[in-house]
């Protein structure tokens, strides 16, 4: 996502200096209405579980929403034309996948004070293996997430403000301000600037939406040009189109929903009501942002016509220019646009961030290295810990390794493999805990070669046939060992909340 | 405290909706490649995916409001 932005260069750098120190001013703000985070993991990871509506909804938005969504999605839908509609239904599936765990996930959070996705894995099967096994593919998954967030900041900053600060300052600077506020006031300040972040973004594409609409043309004049030059982005999918839309829909789904930092979010609303109340906005999401997105793309397609793969990935930075060129208003409005993408990048991080040091704090030292420890230790260790891995990801993305690189780039492939175990854990009792260590490692290392290889049999995802194979050995392995009466006893005595 | 208690992922209304509609939302039911007609200038199947992904966010909203009791906040309240 380098985008060129020549029409802003001093704008830009005020604008991400009043981001900052706005973002830092909320993370003071956080620290003195609550001093004592950093006493208890509760207050520190979870916000105190106290998280309202419209935090926890905005907290949410800023998982699901990053800043590439704004600048990468509207390539996408140029290239692909209305083929890439699914970016709409996709989001509203990662609603549809948390109805089928959140409702009973929260109620046993709280009744077992769940902290962390791993948490919930140890205590439902209580097993040290299976408990490190999937704590190490979060970290691993959310590392590379994190990797690709810090690239993501360099490139928008420097893209912002043409060049004028180099790619590793902005990184480092914003790297900075997220670290401090996160410290500061843990999941409250960053709850707080996902709202901030988030009602940006929301101003910025629909600025941009707007005035693409009034000087850009509209979707009547895409279409004409669609019609002249390439029918088959207007064209109903099929065969491997449908395949993809297909995958997109269950990857992202499922995906999405079982990211660590979303997954731990349900842990965070004030009460049941809240957390519904958050799922029910999230559901309309997608038509404002999305498919407000996916719009600013289509329209791309008449007001630039024949761009390269390459240079249309600079599209949002083109239509930003030619809008910032009609007067003042819009001027600012795009400085703001591309500042609010900016911050999303950073919404979205500094949650990996948290979730990241989270379970180190409770699930790595806590629970094996130094069960002892207070929980303020337990805090600092985790905050440490999680600095010591944003410097070796800073390092990595500067200097990319030349070989094995690929190592750094599978994320969702491996994330998704903790899903049986999170999801399936909930409800059947007879899942046995050496059925789904093996399933969660064989589909780890099958996505993870397939993923290598580039190989995609039939069209369909690495990390979905890693899935299918884990699933199997998860479902089968279970079936064929009897759970031992003890074990599904145990099970029961925790899933069985509702009897 | 007894309360009524109830969860979508028990429910086989949930599913059927859920089912139904995501059949709905993937675009296999139109003849390949067709657009014609077009609606200010959005091919008609276009439209036809954005109404089903909008009932698909109104079932959701049906299935939180109606289909999810589990009382949780009142285990801890005395």
């Amino acid at each position: 996502m380098e985008v060129e932005l020549a029409f802003s260069g001093w704008s830009g750098i005020l604008v991400l200096m009043l981001y900052g120190g706005l973002m830092l001013a909320v993370g003071i703000f956080a620290f003195l209405r609550n001093r004592k985070v950093r006493e208890s993991l509760d207050e520190y990871y979870l916000g105190g579980r106290g998280l309202g509506v419209m935090v926890l909804f905005f907290t949410f938005f800023a998982t699901q929403y990053s800043g590439n969504t704004v600048v990468g999605y509207p390539p996408t839908a140029y290239r692909l034309g209305y083929q890439y509609l699914v970016s709409v239904p996709f989001f509203i599936m990662i609603i549809m996948v948390y109805l089928l765990f959140a409702p009973r996930l929260y109620a046993l959070g709280r009744r077992f004070n769940l902290l962390t996705p791993v948490d919930w894995i140890d205590l439902r099967f209580r097993s040290k293996k299976v408990t490190i096994l999937a704590a190490i593919l979060m970290l691993y998954g959310l590392g590379n997430y994190l990797l690709e967030q810090f690239v993501a900041i360099g490139q928008g900053v420097s893209g912002l403000t043409g060049g004028t600060i180099p790619y590793q300052v902005g990184v480092v600077f914003f790297i900075v301000i997220m670290v401090a506020y996160s410290w500061l006031g843990g999941m409250r300040s960053v709850a707080y600037t996902d709202t901030i972040q988030g009602i940006a973004l929301l101003f910025g594409v629909f600025t941009l939406l707007i005035g693409s609409l009034i000087y850009l043309g509209g979707l009547p004049t895409a279409a004409e040009t669609m019609i002249a030059e390439a029918p088959e982005k207007l064209g109903a999918p099929s065969g491997g189109s449908l395949t993809t839309w297909f995958c997109l829909l269950v990857l992202v789904g499922i995906g999405a929903a079982i990211y660590p930092h979303a997954f731990q979010r349900i842990f965070a609303a004030r009460s049941e009501r809240t957390l519904k109340r958050s799922f029910i906005r999230m559901a309309y999401m997608p038509f404002l942002t999305a498919g407000v997105v996916f719009m600013v793309g289509i329209i791309g397609i008449s007001a630039f016509p024949d761009l390269t793969t390459a240079e249309s990935e600079q599209l949002v930075g083109m239509m930003a220019n030619a809008l910032a060129n009609q007067n003042a208003f819009f001027y600012w409005a795009m400085v703001l646009l591309f500042g609010g993408v900016i911050a999303a990048i950073v919404s979205t991080a500094d949650s990996v961030l948290l979730t990241f040091s989270s379970i180190v704090s409770n699930d790595l030292y806590g629970r094996y290295i130094a069960p002892g420890a207070d929980e303020s230790r337990k805090i600092l260790v985790g905050k440490l810990v999680g600095v010591a891995a944003v410097v070796v990801l800073v390092l990595i993305a500067w200097y990319p390794p030349g070989t094995l690189y690929q190592i750094f780039v599978l994320k969702f492939e491996v994330l998704i493999q903790t899903a049986p175990a999170l999801i399936l854990g909930l409800y059947w009792s007879r899942l046995n805990t050496q059925a789904v260590f093996t399933g969660m490692l064989a589909g780890t290392i099958l996505a993870a070669v397939f993923t290598f290889a580039g190989y995609r049999p039939l069209g369909v995802y690495s990390g979905l046939w890693g899935l299918l194979l884990n699933l199997i050995v998860c479902v089968g392995g279970s079936l064929l060992s009897q759970a031992t009466e003890a074990n599904r006893q145990r099970a029961l005595e925790v899933i069985g909340w509702q009897r | 405290m007894k309360r009524r208690i109830s969860e979508p992922v028990k429910k086989p209304l949930v599913w059927i909706g859920f089912v139904i509609l995501f059949a709905l939302i993937n675009p296999w039911y139109f003849p390949a490649g067709s657009w014609s007609p077009l609606f200010f200038g959005v091919p008609y199947w276009a439209l036809i995916i954005l109404l089903a992904s909008l009932a698909l966010s109104i079932f959701i909203t049906w299935v939180v409001k109606t289909q999810w009791e589990t009382g949780a906040d009142e285990d801890e309240e005395p």
